[in-house]
């Protein structure tokens, strides 16, 4: 029995990779989107000049880019199930509703943390050359990314699945999802924000907002994975 | 007495537009409730004679 | 006595301890006292802002508790319960926000300020909100009502932080009730605090109960145009 949900999880996985790997649809468009926030962010900045030290700001501006990103994402990912009649066919068939969920969050987070990982050197190029870097080790930015990325995917899959159904379709998943996520963005911003300033007791910091983000990941995975047999059959 | 008036007028205005806007938030809301009850019974009322009416003449 | 009964004499009721607790807050309350020994007339605001911010929290509770009953049992008595518990949250939370807004210009001279529990409350109030624009936004009633209970029980989660936040993070915000230094009320403060929350709950309650009522007599009355009209 596991291994036949292993099996229809991985095949249904592969179905979006496959897919993606083709039309290379999300990545472009999501890229694409991050690399326009930044011009956006550009204008933002600009009148500051050399008085603002961009690290200051720097994490909030890449989570806001991160989840506006995962908004466009998550909606193109079941724009398609819903489209092809995807998501009826895979109704139809004898898969455990869980595993569609687990598909569906897995293949959104590889999606979203691909794009994360390529626009922030981007963002590193456009807005730190010349500046100091980031003062504690790179891989707790790879730390937050992986653990808020799990919390936004997670609770966006059943989001996207219930919006993708209703009249407003993008414009409703932004107005259910970016307050929902509040708790999670604030205490990724604020662990991004320790990693990248640094300073004593900033690897204390980071680990008390990490504390939050997983505390989070895990209520809202728990709770999104329990709603989504509901949510995915009606 | 003087004294008293000159430390609570300035922050007076707050807070009779706090309560103002709680009792016409509370009030306002039992009226609206009220009236469209009264409107359901009323519109009830007539659908019902009219269900007695048909019945009779059935 | 019957459920209308009961709600109406909540109703009356809990106007007359909110109408009390009204006058009780300006003849009776102390006055409270800033350190230097003015008058902390803003304080007032309190007694009603607070009691109406704890059952915005209640009410939206039952938001999540008739969404989980909902999707147990599927049955669409539930879901009208949870709208009706997610309406009245509203009005309570719009009025928390009011009375809060104009508190917070009165003790700390700013309308507004990106703080922990003022922040994680108007998210509360953006969430109730999403809650009715989901709802609008769904055609079908069955579905309506599958999506409108999943996302309530989720918008829920954010209650408990908004109300425990003032406790974990720094906050600026007062805590009053929660003992230690500092915190506490004098007698007759207290029992103006603890007449206007009971009149409030009351309200809640018979606020809930008038629309339920409202929304059965409608669903008869559509039964009803359908015998006659078929």
């Amino acid at each position: 029995m596991a291994s036949a949900s292993w099996r229809q999880f991985k095949a249904i996985l592969r179905k979006d990779l496959v897919m993606e790997m083709r039309t290379h649809e999300m990545i472009t468009s999501m890229g694409l989107y991050a690399i326009l926030t930044m011009v956006v962010y550009q204008i933002a900045l600009t009148e500051a000049g050399e008085a603002l030290d961009v690290r200051l700001v720097m994490p909030g501006l890449i989570w806001v880019a991160f989840i506006f990103m995962s908004l466009l994402g998550l909606n193109r990912s079941f724009v398609h199930e819903k489209d092809q009649g995807c998501i009826d066919a895979l109704l139809l068939s004898p898969v455990d509703r869980p595993v569609i969920f687990f598909a569906k969050f897995s293949g959104n987070l590889l999606f979203l943390l691909a794009v994360e990982v390529l626009s922030l050197p981007v963002f590193a190029f456009l807005f730190l050359q010349g500046r100091e870097g980031i003062s504690n080790p790179i891989w707790l930015l790879g730390v937050v990314m992986l653990a808020a990325s799990v919390g936004i995917s997670g609770v966006g899959t059943l989001l996207a699945t219930m919006t993708v159904n209703t009249s407003g379709k993008d414009i409703l998943l932004a107005v259910v999802f970016v307050p929902l996520m509040y708790p999670l963005l604030r205490a990724a911003v604020g662990a991004t924000f320790a990693a990248v300033i640094g300073g004593p007791g900033s690897i204390e910091t980071f680990w008390s907002w990490m504390a939050w983000v997983a505390g989070f990941d895990v209520i809202m995975l728990l709770v999104a994975f329990g709603l989504y047999e509901f949510v995915i059959g009606a | 007495m003087q004294d008293i008036y000159s430390q609570v007028m300035p922050q007076a205005p707050y807070v009779v537009v706090a309560y103002g806007l709680i009792w016409v938030g509370l009030i306002g809301y039992v009226a609206l409730v009220f009236s469209r009850l009264k409107k359901i019974e009323k519109e009830i009322s007539v659908v019902e004679s009219a269900v007695k009416r048909r019945e009779k003449s059935e | 006595m019957n459920r209308t009964k009961i709600a109406r004499l909540m109703l009356a009721l809990g106007g007359v301890l909110t109408t009390a607790a009204f006058f009780m807050t300006f003849f009776w309350a102390n006055a409270s006292t800033f350190p230097d020994g003015r008058i902390d007339f803003g304080q007032k605001i309190f007694y009603f802002h607070v009691p109406v911010a704890e059952a915005s929290f209640l009410v939206f509770f039952f938001t999540a508790f008739y969404g989980v009953k909902f999707l147990m049992t599927k049955d669409r008595r539930f879901d009208t319960r949870a709208k009706i518990a997610t309406e009245v949250t509203l009005l309570f939370v719009l009025l928390t926000m009011a009375t809060g807004i104009l508190w917070t210009k009165v003790a700390w001279g700013v309308w507004w300020l990106w703080e922990p529990r003022l922040t994680t409350y108007f998210i509360l109030t953006l969430l109730v909100i999403a809650y009715f624009v989901l709802r609008n936004s769904v055609e079908d009633e069955e579905r309506r009502a599958v999506y409108a209970s999943a996302f309530g029980i989720l918008a829920f989660i954010d209650a408990p932080i908004s109300f425990f936040i003032t406790r974990w993070a720094e906050s600026v915000h007062p805590v009053v009730l929660a003992g230690g230094e500092g915190s506490g009320l004098e007698t007759p403060m207290l029992i103006t605090f603890i007449v206007a929350q009971v009149g409030m709950l009351m309200l809640g309650y018979a606020f809930y109960e008038m629309r339920l009522h409202e929304e059965e007599i409608k669903e008869r009355l559509e039964a009803l145009k359908v015998t006659v009209g078929g």
